[in-house]
């Protein structure tokens, strides 16, 4: 099999497709930057092009940047605490595997997404119940895959893959902290230097 | 001929320099400190051209009388005479429509003996010329006709209703066609207090509620826990007293609640600010302003202090701050038809309005502290939003279309012309037009209004192809499924 063809494949038999992935090293970090910039497109995508009959949004206010910043953060974060995580607990998986799985797994997801912005333009407001359905369905479609592509790449059975998940997201949750943390303090210390800059600046005077 | 040209030229340089002067003083006029705007679907405060302008200011000199002192109220009848209630001199003053006085109130007779006013505050007049004075220092309401002869007294009721340790202090008065008299009162929250044509007390009405919010259900458990003592100190959790009545011709009474002060700090966003309370005290109107808009109205409020409100005859709701001077003015949906207004020592700016009122299309704000009232009339676009608000209001969209393209012409900001626009175009069944308006205009749900019908328009326009489509492409899944199983069939095979 192609390595484009997984993420689809993957789509419908997970089981399967993500043991295949690993036997035949179908990771492709170059597909998952293309899924990447399909899930940040979306955000843009969804303002701009759904429906005015069930939203009019505030094309004013995207901002592709931190959009852009926000996803990749999100996932990034989440590939690093689950890599560290699994590491401790002799998973088999490396940082880019679950990066490109992670990636992988949101392809429904996006896939729905924009199959409703699509649908946005046809239906009417009375009608956009089925949307919210279809996007809560490709929101589980997503989660189902991320938990059988933990299972398969770090060879975890399905209780320490929840077990392992759950851990990954307070890593989030500390990697967050930290990074708050480093920023405040960052804040602080080139304060300190201007002001001790300014300082002799005037002294000097 | 030289001479000609010459002289040619020179005329030239004045009709430069008039133009130039012309100009510069057209900058002061058009950037005064007063902006009008309106705010968008976004919460947006934009800017808009005024829709008011101020025709006229009068004081009590030059009405004829000395001056005022601290006047509180103002009624202005169907006629156009204005009751000016002078609270400072105790007095009240009847001009005409040209500010010619009639008649002068100070005090009047009730059995034999001569009873002046003291410190009222508020003035209303029915269709009958009747005279209601909210007589505050002397705690009483009375019904006085234009002669000054005194007709009722209306003193603090002697019911189990009322909490007699409390004084009454009527503040604000009105009256509808059958005599009732609807009192607001210092003090009291229970709501508006009413009497009836025989000065009976009868109970109160369209009080503001107390809605359950956390603050209220986290003081509910602390309550259970604390001691008497403790309980009596943590104050009690009252609704909102409320500020100011206006009533319609047809008994629709509109009251007014700040959401300013402090002590309501916690139930600004729960109470509602304008009213229009039906005969039982309910709310009836329908707020259609969009979210957002709604949203930023409700933050302005907490900047502002609203005195007074006034509804005029053509639907529009009227409210008055005393805290930026700000006039607000709303159709009969609720949608914010202009802002305007500030403080200020010049012309047309206030200090401490107390009272509006309206008169075919004017505007007159009493002001407390610069002791005079001033007028505002419609500007030109002032005059072309009214016709269109008040014709689209009636319903009749297609003459609407008219108004608002003049609207549009002189004012690009202004969305509620766009919908209005729209609505006259999905009325003649262009949906197509009309999406394109509602889209600027963004409102959504119009659009899916005129989406909707549009749709339908379209399938039944190209039913035949739909139809034919749709068979088209059950065949092909057909064949595509038919194709693969005898694909894989053969695949078997070999």
């Amino acid at each position: 099999m192609k390595k484009y063809k997984y993420p689809f494949y993957i789509m419908f038999h997970p089981l399967n497709g993500f043991e295949e992935m690993k036997y035949r090293n179908g990771y492709s970090v170059f597909i998952s930057v293309v899924i990447f910039i399909f899930a940040v497109m979306l955000e843009i995508v969804n303002k701009q092009f759904t429906g005015n009959q069930i939203a009019i949004y505030d094309v004013d206010k995207v901002d592709l940047l931190i959009t852009l910043i926000l996803r990749f953060a999100v996932i990034f974060i989440w590939a690093i605490s689950n890599w560290s995580f699994c590491v401790l607990m002799d998973g088999k998986g490396t940082f880019s595997k679950i990066w490109v799985i992670s990636n992988y797994s949101l392809v429904p997801y996006i896939v729905i997404n924009y199959i409703c912005i699509i649908l946005s333009n046809v239906l009417i407001r009375e009608e956009s119940v089925f949307l919210s359905w279809l996007i809560m369905l490709g929101i589980l479609w997503s989660v189902v895959l991320i938990i059988t592509g933990i299972m398969a790449i770090h060879e975890f059975t399905f209780s320490r893959t929840i077990y392992t998940i759950i851990l990954t997201l307070l890593g989030m949750l500390i990697i967050l902290f930290v990074i708050f943390l480093i920023f405040s303090l960052f804040q602080q210390v080139t304060s300190t230097i201007i002001t001790i800059f300014n300082e002799i600046a005037f002294r000097l005077r | 001929m030289e001479e000609l040209s010459l002289r040619h030229n020179i005329f030239k340089k004045y009709v430069l320099i008039v133009l130039l002067a012309i100009i510069s003083l057209q900058i002061p006029i058009f950037a005064a400190p007063s902006q009008s705007y309106t705010y968008d679907s976004y919460g947006k405060s934009v800017a808009s051209p005024p829709v008011y302008e101020v025709s006229d200011v009068v004081n009590g000199i030059n009405i004829g009388c000395d001056s005022l002192k601290k006047p509180n109220d103002m009624f202005v009848d169907k006629n156009g005479s204005i009751y000016i209630l002078d609270t400072g001199n105790n007095r009240v003053i009847i001009t005409k429509n040209n500010f010619k006085i009639e008649k002068i109130i100070s005090s009047f007779n009730i059995d034999g003996k001569e009873s002046p006013l003291n410190e009222p505050k508020g003035i209303y007049v029915d269709s009958k010329a009747n005279i209601y004075v909210a007589d505050t220092g002397n705690n009483r309401v009375v019904l006085i006709d234009k002669e000054g002869n005194i007709k009722k007294q209306l003193l603090k009721p002697n019911s189990s209703a009322y909490d007699q340790e409390k004084d009454f202090l009527p503040v604000k008065v009105v009256a509808d066609r059958s005599d009732n008299t609807y009192i607001i009162s210092t003090g009291i929250n229970e709501g508006i207090m009413v009497f009836d044509s025989e000065a009976k007390f009868q109970g109160f009405y369209g009080s503001n509620k107390v809605v359950q919010t956390t603050e209220v259900l986290t003081d509910f458990f602390w309550k259970q826990i604390m001691s008497k003592e403790q309980k009596e100190q943590l104050g009690r959790q009252v609704p909102p007293e409320l500020r100011a009545l206006d009533i319609s011709e047809d008994d629709f009474i509109f009251s007014l609640t700040n959401m300013n002060l402090s002590v309501w700090a916690d139930y600004k966003d729960e109470a509602d600010k304008i009213r229009k309370l039906n005969p039982k005290g309910k709310d009836i109107l329908v707020n259609k302003m969009p979210e957002y808009a709604q949203a930023a109205f409700e933050k302005d409020s907490k900047n502002l202090n609203y005195a007074d409100t006034n509804y005029d005859e053509n639907g529009f709701v009227n409210i008055i701050d005393n805290l930026k001077g700000r006039i607000l003015q709303f159709d009969s949906d609720m949608n914010l038809v202009i802002a305007f207004g500030t403080l200020g020592d010049y012309k047309g700016a206030f200090k401490n309005p107390s009272a509006i009122e309206s008169y075919k299309e004017q505007l007159y704000v009493l002001d407390s502290s610069k002791c005079n009232i001033t007028i505002f009339k419609l500007t030109d676009f002032g005059e072309k939003v009214h016709t269109a608000i008040i014709v689209y209001s009636e319903g009749n969209y297609n003459a609407a279309i008219t108004p608002w393209n003049e609207v549009l012409k002189l004012n690009t900001n202004y969305e509620a012309d766009y919908i209005g626009i729209g609505n006259a175009y999905l009325s003649q069944q262009e949906y197509l037009k009309a999406m394109e308006y509602f889209k600027i205009g963004r409102d959504s749900k119009k659009y899916n209004d005129a989406f909707k019908l549009y749709r339908i328009s379209v399938i039944r326009k190209y039913f035949a192809f739909f139809v034919l489509g749709i068979l088209i492409f059950a065949l092909f899944i057909v064949w595509i499924v038919k194709r693969k199983k005898t694909l894989t069939a053969n695949k078997d095979r070999m």
